[in-house]
C-alpha cells in the first residue's frame, strides 16, 4: 500500500492570547513577563488523504478549519503533532512545498488590486518560474473553463465578487499544483457562480488528479463535489468518511412547512410531528429513517388541501446541524 | 547556491516587480506626481525654517549655511535611496495587519526579498532623493570639495552605509511587528525623532544625545561623520577619527543584527500566527 | 538689553499661543475621501442639508471642545507660571476672540477645499500635505513672521495665511491702531467670503461629477 499523500497525526495548535494588563505598570509587567491564555484551536486531529482524493473539510465557525489549512500550507507551525504532505513537512521546507500546492482563500485575493487580471497572472509566472509553454497551456485552459476572457483586462478592484473569485481560482492552477487547499472559495457567490466553481473543481480533480481539501459552509458544495468529508468541531475530528455513510449513521431530523388551504386544528400524522403552528401554517418534523419525504407529502395531500409546501433543509444539512449541535453539547461537557 | 542562473532569475523577478509597481502607480498618474511634489515641499519646509533662522544667527557651532545644507543632503539622498530599495520595510506593519504576509509565505520565494520589493513608493523616493540631490549639488560646490576618484568612491560607500543603517532600523521595527500589533510609536522614536536631531551637527547636543546618536541609533553615521570626512570642521576633534570611515561597516553590522531579529520574528509569527 | 529680553519673552509667549491654537484648530482633511471610498457619500447626498454645513458643524463642535479642554487651561497655566503676556486689554481680548473665530473659518474653508479634491484624485494626502506646508511656513507657525525676508512678507501680508493665526494673536498681544485692526478684519472677511464661495462652487461641480460618473 502506498504511503498516504497527506498525513496528519495528532495535530495540535494552541494560540496564545496575550492578556494585557492596563496602565503603565501593567505595560511594563507585560514586557517583562507576558501573560497568556492558551486557546487550543486544533486539538489532536488525525487524518490521511490519498493522492487524487477530493475531501470536504467542514465544521462550525471557529472549529479550527482555517488553522488546519494554514498548517497544511506551511504558514503556521503546529504546536505538536506531525504533518507531511507528499513527503515534505510544510513548515520546514516551505519553498519546495509551496511550489507544489495551490491555496485559494475566499476572503483574501492574491491578485494585485490596482492592476488588470492578466498582469497578476504574468507576475505569478515569474514568481513560480513557470515555463512559457506550460504557462500558455494552463492559461488557455483556465480562461476557457472559468470564462475569464470577459474581464481579463479589467483591474481587480473593479471585478464583481464572483469574477474575482474565478480569477483567483484560475491563478492557483497556473503552476500545475499537485494539491489544492481551498478555504471557503464559494463564499458570497450566487447560485450560478457556485455551480461554475464546483464544476471546475471537479473537472480539475478528475482530469489532472489534483488532490483537494475543500472548506466551506455550503453543504451543497460538498455534496456535489466530494465523496468523502471530514467534520471537525472545537478542534477535534467528529466524522471522517463518505457522505453516503453519514446518511446511514445519522438520520437527521428534517423540517417540512405546510400551508393548508383551510383551517385545521389537529393534523393527524404518523412518524412525524407538528412542532409549531401559526394559523394554517404548520411546521412538521420527521426523520428519513421513519418516513420518506414523498410518503409524508402523499399522506398530507390525501387528507388535506395544501396551499403551499416547503422542505426546509436538504438531508445532509439537517445531519450536519445535528452533529454541530451535539458536538457542541458534548465538548461543553468536557471543558 | 547562488548560481548564475539563480542570479539571473532573481534579477528578472526584481525587474518584473518594479514594472508591476510602476504600472500600479501609473493607474493614478496625477496622484503619483503630486506625491513627489508634496514630499519634496514637506521636507523643504524644515530646510526653509533652518535657512531663515540661520540668516539671523549666522552659523551653528562653526557650520555655515552651505555646510549645514551639505549635512542635510546626506539624510535626504540616503533616505530616498532607502525608499527606492526597501519601501516594504517602512510599511511592513500593514502587511501583517492586512494578512498579506500570509500570501508571501505561500510563494516559493525568499520572504525578505518579497517584502522589500512590495509596493515600492517610488514617487516619495523621488521627492526625498530629489531634494537631497538639489541640496547636495547646491552645497557641494560651495563648501569647497575638490572631487577626486577616491572621494567620489568614499561618498558612494558612505551613502551605501547610510542606506543600510536606515534599512536596519526599519528591519528591526518590522521584526517588532511580529510581536506587537502597533509599532508606529517605535518607528517614531527610533527613526523619525532621531532624524530631526540629525539635521544639526551632533556636537551642539548634550553628551547623552550625542552618545545615543553614535552608539544606539547611529544616525551620526548617516550624515554627520560622512559630512565631516569632506568638511573637516573643528568640532570633529572631540570624536575618534576612525568614525569618519566607519559608516559602511556600521551599516553592515547593524543590518546583520537586524536580520537576526527578523529570523526570530518569523519563527515567532509561524508559531503564533498573530 | 532689557528691550531684547522683552522681545524674546514676547516671542516665546506668542509661539506658545500659536502652537496651542493650531493644535486646537486641527482639521481632518480626509473625511470626504473616506466617505467616497466607503460609498457613504451617496447617503450624504440624500440628506436635506448642505454637506459643507454638516462638516463645519461637526468640526466646530470638536474644536470648541478642544479649545475649552486643552487650549484654555494651557493658556491659563502659562499665564500663571511661565508668565507669558496677558492680553493687553479687555477690548483686545474680545477682538482677538472674534478674529480667531474668523481665522478658524478661513482655515476650515481651505481644509474643505482640499477634502473636496478627493472627487478628482484618489488620495488627497499630497494636496493636504502641500497645504499644510504653506500654512505652517507662511502663517508664522514654524518661524516668526519677522524672520521672513521683506519681499516675502510683502506678498504674504495679503494672503489668507496671515489671517489664520497671526492676526488674532497679534490682537491678543498688543494694541493696534484702529486702521490696522479694521484692515485686518476686512481682510479676514474678504478671504472667508472668497474661500466659502469657492467651496460652494467646487461642491456643486463635485456633485455633478458624482451624478454623471456614478462615483
Ligand atoms: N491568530 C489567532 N490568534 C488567536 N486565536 C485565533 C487566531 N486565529 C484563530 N483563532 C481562534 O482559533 C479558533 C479556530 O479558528 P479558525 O479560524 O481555524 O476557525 P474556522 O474553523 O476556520 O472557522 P470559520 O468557519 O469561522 O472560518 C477560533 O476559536 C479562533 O478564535
Ligand atoms: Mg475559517
Amino acid at each position: 500500500m502506498p504511503m498516504a499523500f497527506i498525513k496528519v497525526e495528532n495535530l495540535r495548535k494552541d494560540y496564545r492570547i496575550s492578556r494585557r494588563s492596563r496602565g503603565f505598570l501593567g505595560l511594563l509587567a507585560n514586557l517583562v513577563a507576558p501573560r497568556y491564555t492558551v486557546k487550543p484551536a486544533v486539538d489532536g486531529i488525525d487524518f490521511s488523504i490519498d493522492k487524487g482524493e477530493m475531501v470536504g473539510f467542514i465544521g462550525p465557525n471557529g472549529a479550527g478549519k482555517s488553522t488546519t489549512v494554514k498548517i497544511l500550507s506551511g504558514i503556521l507551525h503546529p504546536t505538536s503533532g506531525s504533518v507531511t504532505v507528499d513527503g515534505l513537512v510544510p513548515y520546514r521546507e516551505r519553498k519546495r512545498h509551496v511550489q507544489r500546492i495551490g491555496v485559494v482563500l475566499g476572503q483574501k485575493s492574491q491578485l494585485w488590486w490596482d492592476l488588470p487580471v492578466y498582469e497578476s497572472y504574468d507576475m505569478l509566472r515569474y514568481i513560480y518560474k513557470i515555463d512559457k509553454a506550460r504557462y500558455r497551456a494552463n492559461l488557455a485552459m483556465v480562461q476557457e473553463l472559468l470564462g475569464l476572457a470577459e474581464f481579463f483586462e479589467q483591474p481587480v478592484r473593479q471585478l464583481s465578487l464572483g469574477q474575482r473569485m474565478k480569477a483567483d481560482l484560475g491563478a492557483a492552477f497556473l503552476h500545475d499544483p499537485d494539491i489544492l487547499f481551498l478555504d471557503e472559495p464559494t463564499i458570497g457567490l450566487d447560485v450560478v457562480a457556485k455551480e461554475n466553481v464546483r464544476n471546475f473543481l471537479v473537472q480539475m480533480n478528475r482530469e489532472r488528479g489534483i488532490t483537494m481539501l475543500f472548506t466551506t459552509h455550503d453543504m451543497q458544495d460538498i455534496e456535489k463535489t466530494c465523496r468523502r468529508m471530514i467534520i471537525i468541531d472545537h478542534g477535534r475530528k467528529v466524522y471522517d468518511g463518505s457522505i453516503r455513510d453519514i446518511r446511514a449513521m445519522y438520520s437527521g431530523e428534517r423540517e417540512l412547512v405546510v400551508e393548508l388551504a383551510e383551517e385545521c386544528l389537529n393534523l393527524e400524522l404518523e412518524h412525524a410531528r407538528v412542532v409549531h403552528q401559526d394559523g394554517r401554517v404548520k411546521r412538521i418534523k420527521f426523520r428519513n429513517a421513519d418516513i420518506a419525504v414523498q410518503d409524508l407529502i402523499g399522506h398530507l395531500n390525501r387528507h388535506y388541501a395544501i396551499a403551499d409546501l416547503e422542505l426546509r433543509d436538504t438531508e445532509i444539512e439537517s445531519i450536519i446541524r445535528e452533529i454541530y449541535r451535539d458536538g457542541a453539547v458534548h465538548s461543553a461537557g468536557v471543558r | 547556491m547562488a548560481s548564475l542562473d539563480g542570479i539571473k532569475d532573481r534579477l528578472t523577478l526584481l525587474a518584473r516587480y518594479v514594472r508591476l509597481t510602476m504600472k500600479s502607480w501609473f493607474q493614478y498618474r496625477l496622484d503619483a506626481v503630486l506625491r513627489s511634489g508634496a514630499v519634496f515641499l514637506r521636507e523643504s519646509a524644515g530646510i526653509i525654517v533652518i535657512y531663515l533662522s540661520l540668516r539671523r544667527f549666522g552659523d551653528i557651532n562653526g557650520w555655515n549655511m552651505a555646510e549645514l545644507l551639505f549635512l542635510f543632503s546626506f539624510i535626504f539622498l540616503s533616505y530616498g535611496l532607502f525608499i527606492l530599495l526597501f519601501t516594504g520595510l517602512r510599511d511592513f506593519e500593514q502587511l501583517i495587519q492586512t494578512g498579506q504576509f500570509d500570501r508571501f509565505l505561500l510563494r516559493p520565494r525568499n520572504l525578505l526579498g518579497q517584502v522589500i520589493v512590495w509596493d515600492a513608493d517610488y514617487f516619495a523616493a523621488i521627492g526625498q532623493g530629489g531634494l537631497g540631490l538639489v541640496l547636495f549639488i547646491g552645497s557641494a560646490a560651495r563648501v569647497g570639495i575638490d572631487w577626486s576618484i577616491g572621494k567620489t568612491l568614499a561618498c558612494a560607500c558612505f551613502l551605501a552605509g547610510a542606506v543600510l543603517i536606515q534599512a536596519a532600523i526599519f528591519l528591526l521595527t518590522a521584526s517588532a511587528s511580529f510581536f506587537f500589533v502597533k509599532t508606529g510609536n517605535l518607528r517614531e522614536i527610533l527613526y523619525y525623532n532621531a532624524r530631526k536631531f540629525a539635521g544639526y551637527p551632533i556636537s551642539i547636543f548634550p553628551k547623552l544625545i550625542q552618545a545615543v546618536m553614535i552608539y544606539v541609533v547611529p544616525f551620526a553615521f548617516i550624515n554627520y561623520f560622512p559630512s565631516q570626512y569632506f568638511l573637516g570642521r573643528p568640532d570633529m576633534a572631540q570624536y575618534w577619527r576612525g568614525f569618519l570611515y566607519l559608516s559602511p561597516l556600521v551599516g553592515l553590522g547593524l543590518f546583520g543584527l537586524a536580520l537576526l531579529a527578523w529570523r526570530h520574528g518569523i519563527n515567532n509569527y509561524a508559531s503564533t500566527g498573530t | 538689553m532689557r528691550g531684547i529680553v522683552k522681545v524674546v519673552e514676547k516671542a516665546t509667549g506668542f509661539f506658545n499661543n500659536l502652537l496651542g491654537l493650531s493644535n486646537a484648530f486641527w482639521l481632518d482633511d480626509f473625511i470626504m475621501m473616506r466617505k467616497i471610498r466607503s460609498g457613504d457619500i451617496a447617503t450624504e447626498l440624500l440628506k436635506p442639508v448642505s454637506f459643507g454645513g454638516l462638516v463645519l458643524a461637526e468640526n466646530a463642535g470638536t474644536i470648541a471642545f478642544r479649545l475649552l479642554a486643552n487650549f484654555l487651561p494651557a493658556l491659563l497655566v502659562s499665564l500663571l507660571y511661565i508668565r507669558i503676556l496677558p492680553p493687553s486689554s479687555a477690548l483686545n481680548l474680545l477682538l482677538a476672540v472674534a478674529s480667531a473665530g474668523l481665522g478658524f473659518l478661513i482655515l476650515f474653508g481651505i481644509s474643505y477645499l482640499v477634502s473636496l479634491a478627493s472627487f478628482w484624485v484618489v488620495n488627497v494626502w499630497s494636496i493636504s500635505t502641500i497645504k499644510n506646508v504653506f500654512i505652517n511656513v507662511f502663517s508664522g507657525l514654524l518661524i516668526p513672521m519677522w524672520f521672513m525676508p521683506e519681499p516675502v512678507l510683502r506678498v504674504i501680508r495679503w494672503t489668507p495665511l496671515v489671517s489664520i493665526y497671526h492676526f488674532p494673536i497679534s490682537l491678543y498681544l498688543g494694541a493696534f491702531e484702529s486702521a490696522v485692526v479694521w484692515r485686518g478684519f476686512g481682510l479676514q472677511l474678504f478671504w472667508a467670503l472668497i474661500i466659502f464661495s469657492a467651496g460652494a462652487g467646487l461642491w456643486r461641480k463635485a456633485v455633478k461629477r458624482l451624478v454623471v460618473q456614478g462615483g
